[in-house]
């Protein structure tokens, strides 16, 4: 039986998401494949890692007993031996615990984590890992350099204008000034590496402005200043795949007023406002249109560009791209990616014909897949050059 | 709703701003609370602006990184309405831990206003005197006799220990120092020096601060008045909304 390392938590505003996601969508979907062993790697907000049974409950993080657990339970050693051995004391005669990691399953959201840190450690121990590979979450996870990547792909992005909190401080008068030049009201203003919709404004005067980018640049030195998208649809498109491409259905989440969900919209009042809606159907955040009510021809469009983006950016996996229709122009406009969905979008791949059970499977299979494509690559050849020296 | 965001003393501050007037009621909440404690009265929208914070700590709003006083606040609260822009607010309503913060602000010229209400204000400490003491000496005890115990059980039992001397510290595991502070700071002797017209409602079974606190400063602040709601307890402006709100409007409204 081959043993997964599902890896979750970590030192970014979303822990607590990624909790959900590695316990509920991830961990639980996997043992009922009843093909792998499950070992639980959690790291906790200070950036400890931990591996063991009791972190696959969830009511150890509810009920607060986790830090009690941290305290007392040892920290996780990593050997890289090409391959990866989580190792651990066994708080038995001074043994220690050797478990060998033959796939890895990544279920972190935010920084020190889906940004690709994590990935790149992956890369180092030579192991096979689901979803997007280290350049392609740096990438995804960077608003700017990812809109930059669409245009280059003759993808359309809003207009847009980014900054370094460092420049802001220095002269920030004269950068409002510069943004309200190049830029209309309204504009999003958001930190350029960061999900969940944390720190993000939608602003309509100079005064308001100023505010956004100050509350963006708590959170990121990198600050990413948009105009809005007149006639506005959002929708985002979750793919799979390698090479090979399989996007599930268009999903239309529905803003709220001011156009902004905010994290806790978002994940605290789950299920609220899709029960207030009526006939809308609820998708994983309560609040969504699944499929996207749109004609037929923005529905092809919007998939035609997500495919073309995940491609370009070079996702591996699974990825959740999100596009901005203006409904009258019929124009889609690329916004983001995000390269480890919140609980996979399980709810729209069910409503797709995949299985949660089935989804983790595949990504398991892509991720040896990928892995194995890799190896054909030479990475080393002899020389003489040391005997030069 | 989403909430309004801006950053205070390099804190992430999570706010609401409801109603268009231009007179200002600032309404800020007790320890362990949010801003949502005053649901019962935003009707006040309607005749006046009203501001609801998140203290630093609570809600949605970032934890100081240090400990932090009744000084702390309320100068938190006046860089807060600065930097939204509305310094002169005309009335603040504060409930326990916000009456607290509200008093001494306004005392110490720290806050402006033209009127305050105090719900169950706390800052009267010479009461809970003997009961802190209590807590003292119970958690010291507590610590010998369960030193034998397992770490788990010795948490547990502690716990327990706290909730029975009635302490709120564990409410916000993370601001004990903050609590400790607060709650060694009485305010009794500051409150003289408030000159605004003041309102003082508290619960009749008040347990937390009971009425006896509004005494001391129905007495100590010139041009105040006190009213002690029968049936109702910490949460007066919960448990009678209707009643709160029409004392609260009337108070507003006389000159």
């Amino acid at each position: 039986m081959k043993t997964i390392a599902v890896i979750f938590g970590s030192r970014s505003a979303e822990h607590d998401v990624s909790i959900v996601t590695a316990l509920s969508a991830v961990i639980k979907p996997l043992e009922l494949t009843k093909k792998y062993n499950i070992e639980a790697v959690y790291i906790s907000k200070e950036g400890s890692w931990y591996w063991d049974d009791k972190l696959k409950d969830i009511s150890l993080y509810q009920s607060g007993n986790i830090e009690s657990f941290m305290k007392k339970a040892p920290k996780v050693h990593l050997l890289y031996d090409n391959g990866l051995t989580l190792v651990k004391s066994s708080q038995f005669a001074g043994r220690k615990a050797y478990k060998k990691i033959d796939v890895v399953f990544p279920a972190t959201h935010g920084t020190h984590g889906e940004d690709g840190e994590l990935m790149g450690l992956l890369e180092m121990a030579n192991v096979p890992y689901v979803g997007c590979d280290l350049p392609s979450s740096a990438i995804a996870m960077d608003k700017v350099t990812s809109k930059v990547i669409a245009q280059s792909e003759g993808i359309e992005t809003p207009k847009y204008e980014f900054l370094h909190s460092d420049t802001f401080a220095l002269k920030g008068n004269e950068i409002i000034a510069e943004l309200e030049k190049s830029l209309n009201y309204p504009l999003f203003v958001k930190p350029a590496r960061l999900g969940s919709s944390i720190g993000i404004s939608r602003v309509e005067t100079s005064r308001e402005l100023v505010n956004a980018i100050e509350v963006a640049t708590h959170y990121d030195s990198k600050v990413v200043i948009e105009s809005a998208v007149p006639n506005l649809i959002e929708v985002t498109v979750p793919i799979l795949g390698n090479e090979e491409m399989m996007p599930a259905l268009v999903e239309e989440p529905i803003s709220p007023e001011d156009g902004v969900f905010d994290f806790y919209t978002k994940y605290m009042n789950q299920g609220k406002g899709g029960k207030k809606m009526g006939g809308v159907k609820q998708g994983s955040q309560g609040y969504s249109k699944l499929p996207a009510d749109i004609p037929d021809d923005l529905y092809d469009k919007s998939i035609e560009v997500a495919k073309k983006m995940y491609k370009a950016v070079g996702c591996g996996g699974i990825a959740r791209i999100d596009l901005l229709i203006d409904s009258k122009a019929k124009k889609v406009y690329f916004n983001e990616i995000n390269p480890m969905p919140g609980s996979l979008y399980a709810h729209n791949w069910r409503a797709s014909g995949v299985s949660n059970v089935e989804l983790v499977d595949k990504l398991v299979d892509l991720a040896e897949k990928r892995w194995s494509q890799k190896q054909k690559y030479t990475t080393t050849f002899s020389t003489n050059f040391l005997k030069q020296f | 709703m989403t909430l309004k965001n801006c950053i205070v003393d390099g804190l992430s501050i999570k706010y609401e701003v409801l109603g268009d007037s231009k007179e200002t009621i600032l309404m800020l909440h007790g320890w362990a609370d949010s801003h949502k404690t005053f649901t019962p009265l935003v009707g006040l929208k309607d005749r006046y602006c009203l501001i609801l914070v998140d203290l630093p700590g609570f809600g949605s709003s970032e934890t100081p990184k240090e400990a932090w006083g009744l000084k702390e606040y309320s100068k938190f609260v006046a860089d807060f309405l600065t930097k939204i822009g509305r310094k002169d607010v005309y009335a603040v309503i504060g409930h326990s831990n916000g009456g607290a913060i509200a008093s001494y602000g306004l005392a110490n010229n720290i806050l402006f206003a033209k009127k305050l209400v105090l719900i169950s204000s706390s800052g009267v400490r010479d009461q809970e005197k003997n009961k802190k003491k209590l807590l003292k000496v119970l958690t010291k005890t507590g610590k010998l006799a369960t030193a034998w115990l397992p770490q788990e059980t010795k948490s547990k039992l502690r716990n327990k220990l706290y909730e029975n001397a009635g302490s709120d510290m564990l409410a916000a595991p993370n601001l004990q120092e903050s609590f400790k502070k607060i709650v060694s700071h009485d305010i009794q002797e500051e409150v003289k020096k408030i000159n605004q017209k003041t309102l003082i409602l508290y619960g009749q079974e008040d347990k937390a601060t009971p009425p006896s606190y509004g005494k001391v400063f129905e007495q100590n602040i010139t041009n105040s008045s006190l009213e002690v709601l029968p049936g109702a307890g910490h949460f007066v402006h919960q448990e009678l909304p209707n009643e709160v709100y029409s004392k609260i409007s009337e108070f507003m409204e006389s000159k």
